[in-house]
């Protein structure tokens, strides 16, 4: 399982030390800190792909910091994790992101909690971190309390200016009009014509990442879950079987069955929620009212059967928190293929009213080329013609044995994105029906084994927007040292910002709704 | 079928507004409903308490062999940790909703109930 | 009941034949957020009660609010209340909105919508269904009774 892997660390230009395998398919190394951006250019050009970057202050244990950068290799379901060890005295480390541009928002994030500087960054600006936080103020280091509110400032922030005769900025947010998060958009414009869009996001952190350390993981995971409400399951599945992972633990196979049940009915009502909202963006009103009542349908069908309209809670660390009956199993199955028949038949409608079909063909473009470099995720790669879904490159629970094809479409704009989610409820419905045919009887959970101190892993899902990523490393006492939550939408918000150049304003609400990203899971 | 359809589709919809007030349609959520207590079968244990995600029970005791058992709904993320820690079955999940209060305090449920504990 | 109290009791009645919401997160994991956009969905259908949500605060009676209130939003979160004109009230939306909910108290944020808003009711759940939020929104424009607890 991790045979590709050793060959490009044998064939590196620069040294690699293995340090080990902390779970099946994961290979851990360590290299020079002045190796690190031609290192990961190599690693790129070898078909890798960054799946998460997570910053650790180790001075408690190790007196230094570290930052890990951790690829993919899609084809061969291989992780490899590259990590390069940051001296206390000299905070600071090669920025890749001139070689690897999906690393630039990782890197200035870990400058922002930790102070890990990468040197020759682009974009050296904050991120995470706001106005009123002072610099040099680091949350994620160990010395800073998790409880004390930080002392207040008022720093400047520069947004990327363009000039030019004619040229005019437009400030949209962080509160919108409608029912929606928070995000500040900073449109450069000429006329309706957008040059430009600097976005701010990370107005809904929250800290969930220092909050859950030094707590359990079972009472982590009701934290982790509430990373995002709309990826609950997702979230809660990927953290939970990184503590699996690391601590060498296999679940039950009904829980698997399970888990996998509940992954899939989080992206139905998701991708038909989804697929309304982007009616209401286009005030086709048909085709968002009949998106809600069948969205509703399906929420009803999640309360029905676990208890929470957002199937919150369901998922434990080792497998399930509760067993579902197999009369709540029965009643769901068989609630379903109604409201799958009328599923199709909105689709249908929708595909069908050829003012909507013409508003939504054009707008938001993105091209293949852009999604790779900015290592973007989920319904936006694929509709993309970039076929990333780790359902299928890094198959987990019941997937293998599934075997989802990942859903691809051309165009790149609206209208694709449109087209990936109303393909993939309908594959959806079909692999529900098929875990709740097969469901195997017995327990559904264990008892983790005791985790290693320092031990670390992966965990990740593909949530109905992409692959949500946890990173997590455990301390002596089975409770979490560090956790990096990466969300599908962590990567893809970069991808926003290119999709609506040269388009109209107008426009914008269209296309952010054609990405539909979570906020929540970005910010944390 | 075009625009037609979509013409047609909802005048052949049935009306699927659930009026409420007063119909509200609550599905049995099992033990991720709203924990009640149901004071007679309380033994003032405290395991609810220490089991709550985000301390929203307190168990105190109070003299002469009562205790006092407090849920902060405004702190319950509604887990049913509690309703599964209880050796008594004390709390119960039922399909209450309508928790909204005007003061902080209007939504802290509060029993005085027997402790098995000394003084 | 004080004069005032029964002034504000009058208005908050007058709001309730025809109530404009605006609806704030200031940093909640959106599970509260898309319960109130059900409130629009023909399910529930809060048009039906004179309630809607409107775009700007301006326009507004009511600041429903969802989340925590995080450092990096609070400024935006007092310039929208502050762009309320009177009388305008303010309800709080889920476990964060009323007590801190799992992101209490943290570097990153302070905690639940009060002290930093005057809350006007308090409406617990995680996220609470569509229902017990119209059920909140009725009790703060005094259409519905608040239960007293404990319930049973």
């Amino acid at each position: 399982m991790i045979a590709q892997t050793k060959t490009i660390l044998a064939e590196s230009p620069a040294p690699i030390v293995p340090e080990g395998t902390p779970a099946p398919n994961e290979t851990l190394g360590f290299c020079r800190r002045e190796d690190l951006p031609m290192i990961a250019a190599y690693v790129i050009s070898r078909g890798a792909k960054l799946a998460t970057m997570v910053g650790l202050d180790l001075t408690p244990r190790a007196a230094a910091f570290a930052v890990e950068y951790a690829f993919s290799l899609p084809a061969y379901d291989e992780f490899l994790r590259l990590r390069v060890s940051v001296p206390e005295e000299a905070r600071e480390y090669p920025s890749v992101t001139s070689v690897v541009p999906a690393a630039q928002w990782y890197e200035r994030e870990v400058k922002d909690l930790l102070g890990l500087t990468p040197t020759d960054h682009p974009d050296p600006r904050r991120l995470v971190l706001h106005e009123r936080y002072p610099h040099g103020y680091h949350p994620l280091r160990k010395d800073v309390s998790a409880t004390e509110p930080p002392p207040l400032d008022q720093r400047r922030y520069d947004y990327f200016e363009v000039h030019g005769e004619g040229v005019y900025e437009l400030p949209v947010g962080p509160i919108h009009a409608g029912v929606i998060e928070p995000g500040h958009f900073r449109f450069s414009n000429i006329g309706e014509l957008i040059l430009h869009l600097d976005a701010r996001l990370f107005y809904t952190h929250r800290g969930v990442e220092k909050i859950v350390e030094g707590k359990t993981f079972d009472d982590a995971l009701f934290t982790v879950e509430r990373t995002c409400g709309a990826c609950t399951v997702s979230h809660a599945v990927s953290f939970a079987m990184a503590a699996e992972r690391l601590t060498g633990t296999t679940i039950p196979p009904r829980a698997s069955a399970l888990r996998t049940l509940l992954l899939e009915l989080e992206r139905l009502y998701n991708h038909v929620g989804d697929i309304g909202n982007l009616c209401a963006g286009a005030g086709f009103h048909a085709g968002s009212s009949q998106g809600a009542i069948l969205k509703e349908r399906l929420q009803r069908l999640n309360e029905e059967l676990t208890g929470h309209r957002f199937l919150m809670g369901a998922v434990g660390v080792g497998g399930m928190r509760y067993d579902l009956l197999p009369a709540s199993l029965a009643r769901a199955l068989s609630d379903l293929a109604p409201i799958g028949r009328d599923v199709e038949s909105y689709f249908d409608m929708i595909q069908g009213a050829d003012s909507f079909v013409h508003r939504v063909e054009g707008p938001g473009h993105l091209d293949a080329d852009t999604v790779l470099a900015f290592g973007g995720a989920g319904v936006a790669a694929r509709a993309s013609d970039v076929p990333t879904d780790y359902r299928h490159d890094h198959p987990y629970l019941d997937y293998a044995a599934l075997g989802p094809q990942p859903v691809i479409e051309q165009g790149g704009d609206a209208s694709a994105r449109l087209k990936v989610r109303a393909r993939e409820a309908i594959e959806s419905f079909s692999l529900v029906t098929r875990v709740l045919n097969t469901m195997p009887d017995g327990p559904v959970s264990v008892v983790l084994a005791p985790a290693a101190s320092g031990a670390s892993a992966l965990g990740y899902t593909e949530s109905p927007r992409g692959a949500n990523v946890h990173w997590l490393m455990a301390d002596g006492q089975d409770r979490v040292y560090r956790l990096r939550i990466r969300s599908a939408s962590y990567a893809n918000w970069p991808l926003v910002t290119r999709a609506v150049v040269a388009n109209v304003v107008p426009d914008f609400p269209l296309i952010n709704k054609s990405f539909e990203l979570c906020y929540a899971c970005c910010d944390r | 079928m075009g625009l037609l359809d979509v013409l047609l589709r909802p005048l052949r919809s049935p009306i699927v507004t659930r009026a409420y007030p007063p119909q509200a349609d609550v599905p049995d959520r099992g033990h991720r409903g709203t924990p009640e207590l149901a004071p007679e079968r309380c033994r003032a244990s405290g395991d609810c308490a220490t089991v709550c995600p985000t301390r929203a029970i307190v168990v105190s005791e109070l003299r002469d062999g009562t205790a006092q058992w407090q849920l902060d709904y405004g702190l319950c993320i509604f887990c049913g940790r509690c309703v599964e820690a209880c050796p008594e079955d004390a709390i119960v999940a039922t399909g209450e909703f309508e928790l909204a209060g005007r003061e902080r305090d209007d939504v802290i449920a509060m029993h005085v109930v027997r402790s098995t504990a000394r003084d | 009941m004080t004069e005032v109290q029964q002034l504000r009791r009058e208005v908050a009645q007058k709001l309730g034949r025809s109530l404009h919401v605006r609806h704030l997160d200031s940093g909640s994991c959106n599970g509260c957020d898309w319960e109130l956009s059900a409130l629009l969905n023909p399910v529930y259908d809060i048009q039906r009660l004179g309630i809607d949500f409107v775009a700007s605060p301006r326009h507004a009676d009511l600041l429903l609010v969802t989340g925590v209130m995080t450092r990096n939003l609070q400024e935006a979160a007092l310039l929208t209340y502050q762009a309320m004109p009177e009388p305008r009230l303010v309800v709080a939306v889920g476990a964060c909105a009323v007590g801190g909910g799992v992101f209490a108290n943290t570097y990153a944020a302070s905690g639940s919508a009060e002290p930093i808003l005057p809350v006007d009711v308090f409406i617990p759940g995680c996220p609470p269904r569509p229902e017990a939020i119209i059920h909140g929104l009725l009790v703060a424009v005094e259409r519905m009774k608040q239960r007293p607890l404990p319930l049973c």
